[in-house]
């Protein structure tokens, strides 16, 4: 009987001491309230009223937390940038809309040339456009073979303008999407430098 | 007489039908090559150069398969078409007519006008050689890369696992054997030596063994010890959510995104570098290859629907720091430089992502201990840089410019 009691008690204890967290448990929270914020944050939504951690916005689409911002906004950073020296230049880039085909805009890159800015923009490449374009502009990266229909910027591309490649970035172009919502105007602008120079390798 | 020479009529005839035949297919065939045939070799650099972006000979995928072209149309069409196709279309060919229609949505084809009337024809015989060859699955004709994948930990438990098993079948096996010699000499105990006796006597006194303090002392250690252990861990794992790996919504894998196909982390997650949070990409970051990528997979169904409709997906949400302690990933991914896996781990081995640093306040300020700040370049730190070196001969780290403050962080 004694036995069977040990053996019973031991199996217990075995188990207590075993038991691990699964990986869809969270955990405990100490002071949930600071883990899910009341005030509105970005990336996180609780959309059920009545939730204690009800934190959405009820008058954007679909409660969002976060919006875009409205039409023809301008950034005001654009304006004091280093780079723009004329009102012309830096509003080029609100001129043009996905309807103004690429060849029919003509722009002057407003940053200009330099060893840096090219090395700045290598880097941007790197980020951005390499897995399709691939590292030397070929349209061999990892994603662009799988991908289908990326150009040679030495070859098709090769004569391709500075403003159709920035208009190329913002709005895509054929099977490319628009990219404008992930690099900024300037760093776009840095691409194109640096896409010139893998169309003149 | 006239029998046997109509029989050799024939038999001539029949050879100089032959004959014929055989010259005439020759005579075809190199005229064949005459008129659509150049350098397949000087083509494909050409067709690579020039069509690949929106041409494939097997499929279609900017603009047309181009596998049969030259039965459907010659090649005096198609000189010019590459050369001008706006001008085709506009002569009112219907055929022009009809493949801009089919084909409205990518637009007119670029004209090529540099290119000589030669350089087509090589084009086309590329093509022609191309046909005749089964089409690549892969799609741009380059092999699958491979992705090195680190060894599961499963072999090892599998291994410590094994040994264990083999040392109890030991541990069995050689009690039974002594088992079996005890009785076997307790059957023969009159033939023992008297020195050897004990063997028959050694009995292990249980119940004094379980009785003695030591004993008691022994287990209750041990039985407090593991409880409070158990206990300490599972406090210590309050607001602590290391290895957590909930299930999405859409089963979206690190591991093929940035591990195969080598896709920035910048890519889809824009704000790391300018602000504070590092972003969950939106529905049209995703369209950018899912346009084209498996654009009828069941599984990116939710991200179409939230293509078109702007709802947003809702990922459950794995990296949540409370609200008392402010991070910025800007502050440490582009000031400082640190790379996305120092506290996110091999993102790129992922399936699912799961939570890998405790994000807890002693691994926070550990780093900031250990960490030296990267000050060159940055106008920002030269002053700092300047009085600490007044003052110190080791390199300025995050805790010598108030990196343990506890302002820094709790605001």
């Amino acid at each position: 009987m004694k036995i069977v009691k040990y053996t019973l008690l031991s199996i217990s204890f075995i188990g207590l001491v075993s038991c691990t967290k699964s990986v869809e448990d969270p955990g405990t929270e100490y002071a949930p309230a600071m883990y899910h914020s009341r005030a509105y944050e970005p990336l996180t939504q609780v959309t059920e009223e009545g939730n204690d951690y009800y934190n959405s916005n009820p008058n954007n689409p679909y409660k969002m937390n976060m919006r875009a911002l409205p039409k023809n906004t301008i950034k005001i950073s654009h304006f004091n940038a280093n780079y723009y020296k004329n009102p012309e230049a830096d509003l080029f880039f609100y001129k043009i809309s996905k309807d103004s085909t690429g060849a029919s805009v003509i722009a002057t890159n407003p940053i200009p040339k330099s060893e840096a800015v090219i090395a700045e923009g290598k880097e941007l490449y790197g980020r951005y456009c390499q897995h399709c374009h691939g590292e030397t502009g070929k349209g061999d990266g990892e994603v662009g073979k799988v991908f289908g229909g990326v150009p040679n910027y030495a070859g098709a591309a090769k004569d391709r303008s500075e403003s159709s490649i920035f208009y190329t970035i913002t709005y895509g172009r054929n099977r490319m999407g628009a990219h404008g919502s992930q690099i900024n105007v300037l760093d776009r602008w840095k691409i194109v430098h640096y896409v010139q120079t893998l169309q003149n390798q | 007489m006239f029998l046997n020479r109509y029989k050799t009529f024939k038999r001539l005839s029949l050879v100089t039908a032959l004959f014929l035949s055989f010259f005439a297919h020759f005579y075809a065939s190199a005229e064949d090559a005459k008129a659509a045939i150049g350098d397949p070799a000087k083509g494909k650099e050409l067709f690579d150069n020039n069509c690949a972006s929106c041409h494939n000979v097997h499929k279609v995928m900017v603009g047309p398969a181009l596998k049969g072209i030259l039965e459907r149309r010659k090649i005096e069409w198609i000189i010019p078409w590459v050369k001008n196709p706006a001008k085709v279309i506009a002569s009112g060919d219907p055929y022009a007519k009809k493949l801009a229609a089919d084909f409205q949505s990518a637009g007119v084809m670029t004209g090529f006008g540099a290119l000589k009337d030669d350089d087509i024809k090589n084009i086309m015989a590329y093509v022609k050689e191309e046909e005749t060859k089964t089409p690549d699955n892969g799609g741009g004709g380059g092999t699958t890369p491979k992705v090195e994948v680190k060894q599961d930990t499963t072999f090892v438990n599998w291994v410590l696992g094994g040994f264990i098993v083999v040392l109890l079948a030991m541990l069995v096996a050689l009690l039974s054997v002594m088992s079996i010699l005890r009785k076997y000499i307790a059957q023969n105990a009159a033939s023992l030596a008297e020195e050897d006796k004990y063997i028959l006597e050694d009995k292990t006194d249980w119940k004094t063994i379980t009785s003695s303090t030591g004993f008691r002392f022994t287990v209750a250690f041990l039985v407090i010890g593991l409880i409070g252990k158990t206990t300490l861990d599972s406090l210590v794992s309050i607001g602590m959510q290391q290895g957590y790996a909930p299930e999405q919504p859409i089963p979206f894998s690190h591991k093929l995104h940035a591990g195969k196909y080598k896709i920035d982390c910048n890519y889809c997650h824009t704000g790391v570098r300018i602000g504070k949070h590092a972003n969950i990409p939106s529905s049209n970051i995703c369209m950018n290859c899912h346009s084209q990528i498996k654009k009828d997979s069941p599984k990116l169904e939710k991200v179409r629907t939230a293509y078109k409709t702007g709802k947003p997906i809702e990922w459950v949400r794995v990296h949540n720091l409370p609200d008392l302690a402010y991070f910025n990933h800007s502050q440490h991914v582009k000031v400082a430089g640190l790379e996305c896996q120092k506290c996110h781990g091999p993102v790129q081995e992922m399936e699912v992502i799961q939570q890998y640093a405790p994000l807890t306040m002693g691994w926070c300020i550990n780093c900031h201990r250990e960490t030296v700040v990267k000050a060159e370049g940055n106008k920002y730190y030269d002053n700092l840089l300047k009085l600490h070196n007044q003052v110190s001969s080791d390199p300025m780290k995050v805790k010598d410019i108030g990196g343990l403050e506890c302002s820094k962080c709790h605001y």
